[in-house]
């Protein structure tokens, strides 16, 4: 509150009173190269996710504070209405630099991940954000310029009340605020997870250009869901406790089920040849440290959907045991665009190592650089590439299996090169042939993927 | 018996005088030993605390009336106004409805279209609480009587900050955020900007604060 103003008696006064007015608002709208908003607000499906369908979500009950650059003395506080606003009086106020302060009701001061959610009481909050602090510099009491630090993803300058904000801002008195929240909760209930311990993480895009329909899908009554989405811009949203399954991926990892064993990563990525974005792969690097030293996860442990989800299988889903869920293969999740190197260089993932291939698989490849294993190949006839080579000594294709399922794939070890086997190889290829090593990945065993094998397999 | 008072702050002329018995503020700032007060206090509800104020004998006052009769006799109450033009971020904060506290008394109204507040007040009531309830809510308290004439540096802060050129508390001494507002002032009015009172900044700031009262 501003000093008392004094005024005289019988005399005129003026007294202009000076205030701006925030706008708390999650929009989901992105500024563009050229500057321009796109609206990527949320459509309202899934139950609960927008008061206002259509038309992102207004941030109620936010608590607004007006402070002084260095002491951090508070000069004024709101709290948001209905709608997000709140108006924050700069009566009296030097022209100078300032500190807007945003904290949601259900706040944390950390980012999404291992650190939220888990040991908070039932029943969780909706939503939580992280605060935020814009910096401002006041003139008249009105914004000259108002900047959040750059590396900041959970908010950004303008919303859907006031898109088009230009930049530097000429004095206004409108400070729009798009703050994204770092948890959101689904309505269909999640389950603990009984026996397994949390073992491994998937990594999975969301096949889609924009976040707005996974979060739909993510917070509303369907089955789907992941822990953490990671949106374009680096943002990560949790939706699912650690501690419960999310179901994300079908197939098999190590024989057992990634959603019982796993952790789900979703990236907002449109399954294609667009790349993933700097600031996605540094989120998902520091969220993959983080859940791996929270719950002391082997850190190879970390894979695509596509070397999970080799097969299709059917899944029950515990709140409605008589409904499946048909999870076939996917083939481009995350997709060869997607840089493991870019993990392996943290320690993230598995890392090939240099095997030397020496006598390996039957000395099928020694002198035999073209060589490739092909559907319906058979130890048992030493059918090899389709060719009968009597000479190739041992079980090629049945070590190979035993490879593969030694490093986790779902793959059938019956010395038969079948669909499981062909599968196996080709998300094989997809992960380990994927950003600067990448190549084809036909499902053929040639010699540079059986060296890729016994790489990742590492030493006996 | 005569005497010299000396000014505290919240003092106005109407309020010496009444603080003495003196029905008329005019009787003492009229007084020839206060010719000093009316050449540097031109308005006489604006003095400065310090100010010292001769305050003359005072007239008992003689009524003709009968002996055997009862009489009614009116004291005429001084009435004063508060006269306030209220903006809101440059603007008039027109039509808006508010309350008005001072004392014990709570007065609603709607503003002007100007903005313009102006209501009867209590003589000697030092503080105002004036809350307006629309679209953006204000609570802002008043200290009547309590503005500075424009001659002192403080009495330009106060006025400054009043108009929205904030230049912190109104403590009578030069500051950074001093000159930031008379230079913000001076660019918004078209002068010629140095930071530092002359005349004509001096004139505009009367000019911009004290409004013509209206009619």
């Amino acid at each position: 509150m501003p000093d008392p103003a004094p005024v005289s008696v019988d005399t005129p006064n003026v007294l202009d009173l000076r205030s701006i007015l925030v706008t708390v608002r999650t929009d989901f709208l992105w500024r563009n190269a050229d500057g321009s908003f796109d609206f990527h607000w949320i459509s309202g499906a899934g139950g609960h996710v927008a008061t206002n369908p259509g038309n992102g979500e207004p941030i109620a009950g936010a608590t607004v504070e007006l402070l002084r650059l260095h002491s951090g003395a508070i000069l004024d506080t709101a709290i948001t209405d209905a709608s997000g606003q709140a108006f924050l009086e700069t009566s009296q106020l030097p022209d100078g630099n300032y500190t807007v302060q945003i904290t949601p009701k259900n706040w944390r001061n950390q980012l999404a991940g291992p650190e939220i959610a888990e040991d908070d009481p039932a029943p969780l909050p909706d939503r939580m954000y992280h605060p935020l602090e814009v910096a401002v510099s006041l003139a008249g009491g009105l914004i000259d310029i108002a900047v959040i630090d750059a590396d900041v993803a959970y908010a950004s300058l303008g919303n859907r009340i006031q898109p088009l904000w230009p930049a530097p801002v000429m004095p206004a008195d409108h400070l729009p605020i798009d703050l994204k929240p770092i948890w959101m909760r689904k309505v269909r209930p999640t389950r603990s997870r009984t026996g397994d311990k949390i073992q491994m993480i998937v990594v999975h895009n969301t096949d889609g250009s924009i976040i707005t329909g996974t979060i739909n899908t993510f917070t509303g009554s369907l089955a789907n869901g992941a822990q953490y989405v990671i949106d374009l811009n680096g943002h990560v949203i949790k939706f699912v406790k650690d501690h419960d399954i999310a179901v994300h991926a079908g197939g098999s990892w190590h024989g057992k089920s990634p959603n019982d064993i796993g952790i789900g990563i979703e990236v907002v990525h449109k399954e294609g040849e667009t790349e993933y974005s700097r600031q996605q792969y540094a989120s998902l690097i520091d969220l993959l440290n983080r859940l791996v030293n929270a719950y002391s996860i082997d850190p190879t442990q970390i894979t695509g959907h596509s070397d999970v989800g080799t097969r299709g299988v059917v899944t029950q889903d515990f709140t409605a045991p008589d409904a499946t869920v048909l999870d076939g293969h996917r083939d481009n999740d995350p997709g060869q665009v997607f840089q493991w190197e870019r993990l392996e260089q943290k320690g993230l993932g598995m890392i090939p190592q240099s095997v030397m291939l020496g006598d390996a698989y039957g000395k099928l490849f020694n002198g035999a650089e073209s060589v490739a294993l092909k559907r319906k190949d058979n130890d048992a006839s030493h059918t090899f590439e389709g060719k009968i080579r009597a000479g190739t000594p041992g079980k090629p294709i049945r070590e190979v299996q035993q490879d593969l399922a030694g490093i986790g794939y779902s793959v059938n070890v019956n010395g038969i090169y079948d669909e499981s086997t062909e599968l196996a190889v080709k998300a094989f290829q997809r992960h380990f042939f994927s950003g600067t090593r990448r190549r084809a990945a036909d499902g053929r065993l040639d010699k540079e993927t059986a060296q890729m094998i016994k790489n990742v397999k590492g030493a006996p | 018996m005569s005497e010299n008072y000396t000014a505290q702050p919240g003092d106005y002329m109407e309020l010496i005088a009444e603080k003495f018995g003196f029905r008329d503020y005019r009787i003492i700032y009229d007084h020839p030993n206060n010719s000093h007060i009316k050449k540097f206090r031109p308005n006489p509800h604006i003095l400065y605390p310090g100010d010292s104020i001769f305050i003359p004998d005072m007239d008992p006052g003689h009524e003709p009336a009968d002996t055997d009769k009862k009489h009614k006799f009116v004291l005429k109450s001084h009435k004063i106004k508060l006269i306030l033009y209220i903006r809101r971020n440059g603007k008039p904060f027109a039509n808006q409805s508010y309350k008005l506290t001072v004392g014990l008394q709570t007065q609603a109204g709607k503003t002007a279209a100007d903005g313009l507040i102006e209501k009867d007040i209590p003589v000697g009531e030092p503080v105002g609480v004036l809350t307006f309830t629309g679209s953006p809510p204000y609570t802002r308290k008043l200290n009547l009587g309590f503005l500075h004439p424009i001659s002192k540096r403080s009495g330009r802060q106060m006025r400054l900050n009043n108009l929205g050129f904030g230049c912190g508390a109104p403590s009578g001494d030069e500051s950074d955020a001093y000159t930031a507002a008379i230079r913000a002032f001076q660019r918004r009015y078209q002068l010629t900007v140095t930071g530092s009172f002359n005349q004509h900044t001096l004139d505009k700031l009367r000019s911009e604060y004290e409004l013509d009262i209206p009619s």
